[in-house]
C-alpha cells in the first residue's frame, strides 16, 4: 500500500493537462503511416506471401520436369589429330614419338600412306597422328614440329583439328554433371571409341576425324554413335550392348 | 538477452518487419506513456494531443533505427517524446528553460495552488522545491512519468542503483522532515 508521502508526491507531480486517452483516429493514422513506410518494402507473412510460395513452388516443378526431359548436349574433348602431308619422306617413328612426348598422350595412333599423284615421280605422303587424352592445344604442335625436323618439314602442310565427342543427355543429367562434379571420364570414352576403330579397320575403313556421340536412351541403354569422315564417309550406330563390358561409358566423380 | 528482457523490443522488431499487428500492439502499449509524458510539459490538451501524434509520427519514421542493444524501447520513445516537447517550446520561444521544461520540472514552480488540498500537501510541496535539481528530476520522473529505476538510469546516463539510492534518500528526507504527516509505511515502488 502506498505510503502518505508517495501519494503526496504522485499528486504533486499530476499531469499540468488531462492526459489524452486513446483515440482511434490518431491510432488509424498512425498504423496508415507504418504501413506505407513499412509494409510495402516487407512480406506480411503467410496468407499474403502464399501466392508467391506457390508461384515459386510451381516454377520449380516445372523447372525439375524441364530437366528430366528436355535434350541437351555439350562437347567432350577427347584429343588432336595432326596431319602432316608433304612430298618428301618422313622419319614416321622419330616424329610420332616426338609428338607423344610432347602431348603426353595417353595414346598416339598413326597413320601413314603413300600415294602416287598424276606423274609418277611425284608421290606424296600423308601422315595422320591422333592423339588422345593429351595436353597440347591446336595450332601449339606445329611450330614444335617444324623445329624438332626443319629439313624433313620444311614443305609440309600440317594441319591440327581438335577431337571432340559429342555427348547427348537430358538438362537434369547435365546439370547433376556440373553441381556434383561429375565427370565422363575420357579414358572410358576413348576405350570405346578405339574397340569401335579396330571393327572399323577390320571393315578396312580408315578415319580421318571421328565424332563419338553418346545418347542415353529410354529403355536405360546407352548408345554410341561413330562418325567419320573421310574420302569415303560412313556411319555407324551400335548399341553399347554390343560392344561388350570393355567400352563401356562411365560416370564417376572428378578427383 | 536484451529482446528476451523487453517484450517490446521483440514487438518492435517485427514490425519493422512489416508485421502491422506487432506495430499495432506497441503503439497501444506505448501510448499511456507518451500521452502522461507530454500531458506533463504542455500548457493545453490540444498542445498535448498534437504532441503525441508527432511522437508517433517520429516512431514510425526512425523505428528501423532503434536499437535494442542501446536500449529499452520505452527509454527510446521517452527521448523522441522528450525531443518533441522540447522542439514544441522552441517554436514559441517559451521564456522557460527548455531543459526544465522536457524533464518536467516547472509545474512545481507554477500554479498548482488548487492541486494542494491542504498543508501537508504544502509543506511537502515546499520540501521538493528546495531539493537540488538532479533530485527533482529524479522525482518527477519517478512519480509524474511513472518510469522505472532502470528506465530514469537510462534516460540520464547513470546507473540504476544510484538512481534508486537517491530516489530512497530523498524520500526518506521528505518523510522525515515533514514529520507529523506521514505515517510509517515505507516506500513502495508503485510508480510504474
Amino acid at each position: 500500500m502506498p505510503s502518505e508521502i508517495d501519494r503526496l508526491l504522485h499528486d504533486l507531480h499530476a499531469p499540468r493537462v488531462e492526459v489524452p486517452a486513446a483515440d482511434v483516429e490518431l491510432e488509424r493514422d498512425v498504423i496508415e503511416r507504418f504501413a506505407a513506410r513499412h509494409e510495402a518494402a516487407t512480406p506480411r507473412g503467410w496468407f499474403v506471401s502464399l501466392p508467391k510460395l506457390a508461384g515459386a513452388l510451381a516454377a520449380g516443378v516445372l523447372a525439375i520436369v524441364g530437366a528430366c526431359v528436355l535434350p541437351t548436349s555439350y562437347d567432350v574433348p577427347l584429343g588432336l589429330s595432326v596431319e602432316i602431308t608433304t612430298r618428301a619422306e618422313l622419319p614416321h617413328q622419330a616424329i610420332a614419338e616426338f609428338v607423344r612426348e610432347q602431348g603426353d598422350a595417353g595414346e598416339v595412333d598413326v597413320f601413314v600412306r603413300r600415294q602416287l599423284g598424276d606423274h609418277a615421280d611425284e608421290p606424296q605422303t600423308q601422315m595422320l597422328i591422333r592423339m588422345w587424352d593429351q595436353n597440347l592445344a591446336v595450332g601449339e604442335l606445329e611450330h614444335e614440329l617444324r623445329e624438332a625436323f626443319p629439313d624433313e618439314l620444311r614443305e609440309a602442310t600440317i594441319r591440327e583439328t581438335p577431337l571432340e565427342g559429342e555427348v547427348e543427355t537430358i538438362w537434369g543429367r547435365r546439370i547433376a554433371h556440373r553441381a556434383f562434379h561429375v565427370a565422363l571420364r575420357e579414358a572410358d570414352l576413348e576405350q570405346a571409341r578405339a574397340h569401335l576403330l579396330v571393327q572399323l579397320r577390320a571393315q578396312g575403313v580408315t578415319a580421318e576425324q571421328v565424332v563419338v556421340e553418346v545418347q542415353d536412351r529410354p529403355d536405360g541403354r546407352r548408345e554410341i554413335k561413330v562418325q567419320i569422315e573421310h574420302s569415303q564417309e560412313g556411319e555407324l550406330s551400335l548399341p553399347l550392348d554390343e560392344l561388350g563390358p570393355e567400352a563401356r561409358f562411365v560416370l564417376h566423380p572428378e578427383d | 538477452m536484451i529482446l528476451a528482457r523487453d517484450p517490446l523490443a521483440r514487438l518492435a522488431r517485427r514490425a519493422v518487419s512489416g508485421d502491422r499487428r506487432a506495430f499495432t500492439r506497441l503503439y497501444r502499449e506505448l501510448h499511456p506513456l507518451v500521452a502522461r509524458f507530454v500531458a506533463r510539459r504542455v500548457d493545453s490538451r490540444a498542445d498535448a494531443e498534437e504532441l503525441v501524434a508527432e511522437v508517433f509520427r517520429r516512431l514510425v519514421e526512425h523505428l528501423g533505427e532503434f536499437d535494442p542493444a542501446r536500449g529499452s524501447v520505452r527509454a527510446w520513445v521517452l527521448r523522441i517524446a522528450r525531443n518533441a516537447v522540447i522542439d514544441h517550446y522552441r517554436t514559441r520561444k517559451s521564456p522557460v528553460a527548455l531543459e526544465v521544461i522536457a524533464d518536467g520540472l516547472c509545474e512545481l514552480a507554477g500554479p498548482l495552488d488548487h492541486l494542494i488540498a491542504d498543508e501537508r500537501a504544502s509543506r511537502v510541496r515546499a520540501l521538493l522545491d528546495a531539493l537540488p535539481l538532479e533530485t527533482r528530476r529524479l522525482l518527477a520522473l519517478r512519480y509524474g512519468d511513472g518510469l522505472r529505476h532502470a528506465e530514469i538510469a537510462e534516460l540520464l546516463g547513470i546507473g540504476e542503483t544510484v538512481v534508486r539510492k537517491r530516489i530512497s534518500r530523498a524520500v526518506r528526507e521528505l518523510r522525515a522532515r515533514s514529520s507529523g504527516i506521514e505515517d510509517d509505511a515505507p516506500e513502495v515502488s508503485h510508480a510504474v
